[in-house]
């Protein structure tokens, strides 16, 4: 079994000598314990796989004092080229580099798990990641079956992990065509003003681009797998297929195998926020219907409209690119109000009557904080399960091209097998979850 | 014998059948593949239903057709089909032909020879397959598990933990209460959290309750965040009391206070907000669902009263500021004349968020009066805000009256500023003029269009520096108001040409990624190599966003050119999206297709031909630039807002022969060949000539149209003969031959002018009185410029919607 550095630190006890790193208590006997010099093992470590995209970027290609990048992976042997290059120029040191990420989520000297990969990783990195004893920061969409999400929720419970999913537009930054952030947003609708149900129409009419850009294209012609790239192991769980360059790196999400196109990619900074402000988090729809095109068996295509309707009534409505509702659109409609594109309102004054409402209730969104603390994040295993279900259970019914219906409480499909057949995929041997 | 003529009869009939089957699959399939891929439900639904009744040989057929992938192999259509079939029979309202295509895909899957085709087979097989649960992952023994709780690292702990409650629920409090001992952190709250789970919260009440006096600090907290997170509202006394703790315990007991949202809490969490951990009572009173006005106004008048806790009083006020309660409102009045700046200066920054409209006379009272700059931002603040309810029009006339009432009326400016009426702006203006330098500052804030013109006039004469916040707010005027694509790209145009910062060229690009126009693209792609980063970064998103949003036709190489700069940077800048942006962009480029340059003809280039416009550029053309852009091999004429000028040859041409083709895209479109006129003239009278380009069929000119304005006159002097134009979007040919004073027009090689102009005016070019009435022409004006010996050739522009091409010249000289 894997060791933690902590418990590595723990265990070595007085044998202090030996180490480069020392016990935070030492440093407490040591000198002035209100000094803001953050001892190293005071300071986190991270560790991120998959350094070709998001991974590289400067949000997350970062290292301060209170949490230290130390360690990278990729399959790509340029895109770690890159990286290591980019440590030595913004930090000033080597860093780990790993090409398997076995490797990385097994050493000692990482504490966080960043999972930067293709979703077609995520449950099976994140699930590893738990079951080494690591805290874990994962890139959107969670996972790419309903299946894999789950097992990432109980790994994450029962090995005592932080988890916390990389979209952030349920607690910060204005997100998309609303213009503000989604606080004043969650104060409208619990108020009750708009009534209820709701129906959220998240569409290019409401500020939210849905990126058909990211389709597949049929009739690939096999080409060589480049020399850098360890074609394979990218796959990793995901069936064998000839490699095209537009399989992989920046273009992968055009492929079911990988991802779902711009649902997949997208989804889920759209859905969670109206997950968080229709109270729904612990909830999911019990409907999925979707107007589209047939779709390929390998390369995502496009659609017109995925519709979700929850028990209570409330809907949300996703409107593909080009096929937008026309004219002036609300982004929520209810009974009695609706909010457009920009927070603009039907209820007069309506930020008059949101101000003297009480602020949602706080919630934790400083991850290192939580891994400190060992408080759930704003946006975590479960929310972030959630949130990822209803885009995963849209493209399920797109793939399949027919309404599903869908028991919340069991994570189903009701009385349809081939639905139920997607949620848990078989992996390529010798992967599996 | 009978007999087995009898069986050799329905054999070969059975055969007859099955050959028959097996004609009508392959035509079956062959349509279906033919409509693939369905684009609704209900063409899916038949073309799937035609191909299941025909499983499961529909299905061996459809599997034949793959082929191996390579060069040239389209299995798309029939991977389309397979997919449908399987997907439609998975469907439960399908059910009874589901056994039939399981079988289709069972056989054709163990008969497919190439590999990826039977994974591909393979997988739709499953589909047509029984769900069944998948089974959960082996617990460890319990034995395991309480060795591994001993001697495991954490992680293992929490596992071995949540495997022993599991196995053992009903002795689960008993892991919850060794695990509150334990001195990690992590091992306790995953315990905590996973018996939540198992029994739910009201079950480990009681425990923590009882334990929580004898528990470290620190297990203390993550008892109290338990509370909190679970809302336990029994436990409030508790808590109340933990925030007497002090220490981390406090912090997590007003974080869990605030939570349970119990009102026996509020006294207890006020009484904090002057506390170390003011900030976080803070944050649990705003969120405290409940009215605790009361509560508040009440608090803040004792601490007044009292006077001596100052961060209380500064605490009340925030939450009170925050909470916009205007029950608060007489206690920030009075304080606003404490003799205490402290407490003045605090009511006067908050007071906007208690008042409203019965406040407006007083707070007017209270601008006037005021002479501190502090105070006079306070003050028109709270106006702002207590007037905010009213209409534009309203918040003016209450204004300009309470202004009248004071000698002060430079305090107002900000307020009237914020109505952005018309009168407003009109006012603002009128002082500026009159050299009130406060008036013109608002000016520049007010949000009205109005007020555009003057910003950009005293941009102009502002120097450097001065000018950026005014070029600033015009930009965002232009970007708000003016809805005309043409008229917005060149008011940004107009801002950057009198200021080079970067700050007017990052607002402009905005304005121009919100202006997709061909030319607000080519405008943008000249500031990719700016040497500031974050304006090259800005030209480069909005490039990508005109190039994709667009519907005009963007010239082929300007559009590959800054999109290729465009990449580099978007990939040195490493934007969480950028990498999307150059996906984007690949995408894009894969699309586009070059043009052909227009190229004389061997016969034309035997004979000398110049090309003036092959598509590549106007480098031999002097003019408007504007209203001519060469677009794809074409010159686009697009009399956009302000462009209805000419395009002039860069010689002088005395004869020649003058060919190009043209191509209308509109109705009615309307332009005209100068011919050896002088530039910036009007070349139909002050020229030789104009020969009329003209869409004479469309039906705006029916009926006045006089002869000698039809396509191809010389303007006024020699009708043509009236031809029927191609339809629009079509190309003509044309030749005009000009040889001393005799011109000649081919259109479609069709001849429909060949005349002489002077003999057509009879030599009277113009009156021989000297009036402007000319008797001679046709159009019974005078032609100054008739016997012109040389000059330019032009376009002569009247409007939008042409197209012109190939324009090649044979230059004659003096020859006659």
């Amino acid at each position: 079994m894997a060791q933690s550095r902590r418990d590595f630190i723990k265990k070595a006890g007085l044998g202090i000598g030996a180490l480069t790193i020392l016990p935070r208590e030492v440093f407490g006997k040591m000198g002035d314990s209100s000094s803001k010099f953050v001892a190293p093992s005071d300071q986190m470590t991270r560790g991120i796989i998959g350094v070709g995209g998001i991974g590289m970027s400067n949000l997350h290609f970062t290292s301060d004092e209170r949490c230290r990048l130390v360690a990278v992976c990729d399959v790509d042997a340029k895109h770690l080229e890159n990286a290591l290059q980019k440590g030595q120029e913004r930090f000033g040191t080597k860093l780990q580099s790993y090409t398997d990420w076995r490797d990385l989520v097994h050493d000692p000297n990482v504490d966080i798990v960043h999972i930067a990969t293709p979703p077609h990783w995520h449950g099976l990195m994140a699930v590893e990641s738990a079951k080494a004893g690591k805290d874990i920061f994962c890139e959107k969409p969670m996972t790419r079956t309903i299946g894999e999400g789950q097992k990432v929720v109980e790994a994450v419970n029962k090995y005592g992990r932080i988890f916390r999913l990389d979209t952030w537009f349920r607690f910060q930054d204005t997100f998309y065509g609303l213009g503000t952030t989604v606080e004043p947003l969650k104060k409208l609708v619990d108020s009750g003003l708009l009534g209820w149900p709701l129906t959220v129409r998240i569409s290019g009419a409401t500020g939210f681009a849905w990126k058909f850009f990211w389709t597949g294209r049929e009739n690939l012609v096999p080409e060589p797998v480049p020399q850098e790239l360890d074609y394979d192991m990218w796959l990793g769980p995901a069936p064998l297929k000839p490699y095209h360059p537009h399989r992989v790196h920046g273009s992968f999400r055009g492929y079911w195998d990988y991802d779902s196109g711009g649902l997949g990619d997208m989804g889920q900074h759209y859905i969670d926020p109206v997950q968080y402000f229709l109270g729904k988090d612990n909830e999911l729809p019990v409907k999925v219907e979707v107007d589209a095109p047939q779709q390929h068996s390998d390369a995502v295509g496009i659609w017109r409209n995925i519709t979700y309707t929850y028990a209570d009534g409330c809907k949300i409505i996703l409107e593909g690119e080009g096929f937008e509702s026309q004219g002036k659109v609300p982004y929520i409609e209810g009974p009695n109000g609706k909010v457009y594109k920009g927070f603009e309102c039907t209820i007069p004054n309506v930020m008059d009557v949101i101000n003297e409402l009480p602020d949602p209730e706080p919630r934790q969104v400083d991850f290192l904080n939580c891994v400190k603390n060992r408080q759930k994040f704003a946006l975590n295993e479960e929310n972030g399960h959630y949130s990822c279900t209803i885009v995963n259970i849209g493209s399920c019914a797109l793939r399949l091209g027919r309404t599903l219906h869908f028991d919340p409480a069991k994570q189903m499909f009701i009385g349809d097998d081939a639905a139920n057949l997607l949620i848990n995929q078989p992996m390529r041997a010798p992967w599996s979850i | 014998m009978k007999k087995l003529y009898s069986i050799l009869v329905l054999l070969a009939l059975a055969l007859a059948v099955h050959a028959q089957d097996r004609k009508n699959v392959q035509e079956t399939v062959s349509d279906v593949v033919a409509a693939m891929p369905a684009q609704n439900s209900s063409d899916f639904a038949t073309l799937m239903s035609s191909l299941s009744a025909a499983a499961p040989q529909s299905v061996a057929d459809l599997a034949s057709r793959l082929k191996p992938a390579g060069e040239g192999v389209k299995n798309a259509a029939v991977e389309y089909a397979l997919q449908g079939l399987a997907y439609y029979a998975s469907d439960p309202a399908n059910a009874a032909v589901k056994a039939a295509v399981a079988k289709g895909f069972q056989e054709a899957e163990s008969a497919q020879k190439d590999p990826y085709n039977k994974q591909l087979l393979a997988s739709l097989l499953r589909m047509l397959g029984e769900y069944s649960a998948p089974q959960a992952a082996p617990a460890l023994s319990l034995k395991e598990a309480k060795s591994l709780l001993k001697s495991g690292a954490t992680h293992e702990k929490c596992l071995a933990a949540c495997e022993i409650m599991q196995a053992q629920p009903a002795k689960a409090l008993k892991t919850v209460a060794s695990a509150l001992k334990s001195d990690d952190r992590i091992f306790r709250n995953s315990v905590l959290s996973n018996a939540t789970k198992l029994l739910g919260s009201t079950a480990l009440v009681p425990l923590l309750t009882g334990k929580y006096k004898k528990l470290s600090d620190d297990a203390k907290v993550d008892v109290l965040n338990w509370f909190g997170n679970n809302k336990v509202s029994s436990v409030a006394t508790l808590v109340n009391s933990a925030m007497e703790e002090g220490g981390p315990v406090a912090e997590a007991a007003i974080a869990a206070a605030g939570k349970i949202g119990s009102t026996s809490s509020v006294k207890s969490l006020l009484g904090n907000l002057g506390g170390p951990f003011g900030q976080q009572a803070l944050t649990a009173l705003k969120s405290f669902k409940g009215d605790i006005r009361k509560d508040v106004a009440e608090a803040l008048s004792a601490k007044l009263a009292e006077g001596t806790d100052k961060s209380a009083i500064a605490g009340l006020v925030a939450l009170a500021s925050a909470r916009k309660m205007k029950e608060v409102s007489p206690v920030i009045f009075s304080m606003l004349s404490s003799s205490d700046a402290s407490l003045s200066s605090l009511a006067g920054s908050t007071l906007g968020d208690f008042v409203g409209t019965d406040d407006i006379a007083r707070i007017g009272g209270l601008l006037g009066g005021a002479t501190e700059p502090a105070a006079v931002v306070n003050y028109q603040n709270a106006l702002n805000s207590a007037l905010h309810t009213l209409s534009p029009t309203d918040k003016y006339s209450r204004i300009t009256d309470l202004m009248k009432k004071t000698g002060n009326a430079a305090n107002f400016y900000r307020c009237l500023a914020g109505t952005g009426t018309d009168a407003a702006v009109e006012d603002l203006a009128k002082a500026s003029k009159a050299g009130d330098k406060s008036a013109f500052r608002y000016l520049c804030s007010i949000d009205n269009k109005n007020a555009a013109p003057y910003l950009l006039e005293a941009a102009k004469s502002a120097s450097g520096e001065e000018a950026v916040p005014i070029l600033s707010q015009y930009i965002e005027l232009v970007k708000a108001y003016e809805t005309d694509l043409d008229k917005r790209r060149l008011d940004m145009k107009e801002a950057l040409s009198i200021s080079d910062s970067p700050i007017i060229k990052k607002s402009a690009l905005v304005g121009l990624m919100q202006t997709p126009t061909m030319k607000s693209f080519l405008l943008a792609g000249k500031y990719l190599s700016d040497p500031d980063k974050e304006v090259s970064y800005l030209a480069a998103k909005t490039v990508k966003a005109i190039a994709t949003v667009t519907k005009e036709e963007i010239n082929y190489d300007e559009l590959v050119s800054y999109l290729r700069k465009a990449i580099p940077i978007f990939k040195s800048t490493g934007h969480a999206d950028d990498d999307y942006a150059v996906n984007e962009i690949d995408e894009f480029l894969r699309n586009v297709k070059p043009y052909t340059p227009s190229a004389l003809t061997a016969e034309e280039k035997r004979q000398g031909f110049e090309m003036l416009f092959d598509g590549t550029g106007l480098d031999k053309w002097q003019g408007d630039f504007e209203g001519y852009t060469p677009v794809n091999g074409s010159i686009l004429v697009s009399a956009g807002y302000g462009a209805t000028g000419n395009l002039y040859t860069k010689k002088e041409y005395r004869n020649f022969v003058y060919r190009f083709e043209f191509c209308f895209l509109t109705e009615g479109v309307n332009n005209g060949v100068g011919v050896r006129t002088p530039m910036g003239v009007d070349a139909a009278y002050d020229g030789m000539c104009e020969v009329q380009i003209l869409d004479h069929d469309a039906e705006q000119y029916a009926g006045w149209l006089r002869e000698y304005q039809v396509h191809g006159s010389v303007y006024g002097v020699i009708p043509a003969k009236r031809i029927v134009h191609k339809p629009l979007g079509e190309w003509s040919t044309e030749e005009i031959r000009v040889e001393g004073d005799r011109i000649k027009v081919t259109v479609n090689g069709q001849v429909i002018v060949d005349g002489n102009i002077r003999t057509a005016c009879k030599g009277h070019n113009v009156a021989p009185d000297g009036s402007g009435k000319n008797p001679y022409t046709v159009d019974g004006r005078n032609h100054p410029g008739m016997f012109n010996r040389q000059g330019f050739i032009s376009f002569c522009g009247h409007g939008s919607g042409l197209k012109i091409r190939n324009v090649r010249i044979l230059d004659l000289g003096a020859r006659k």
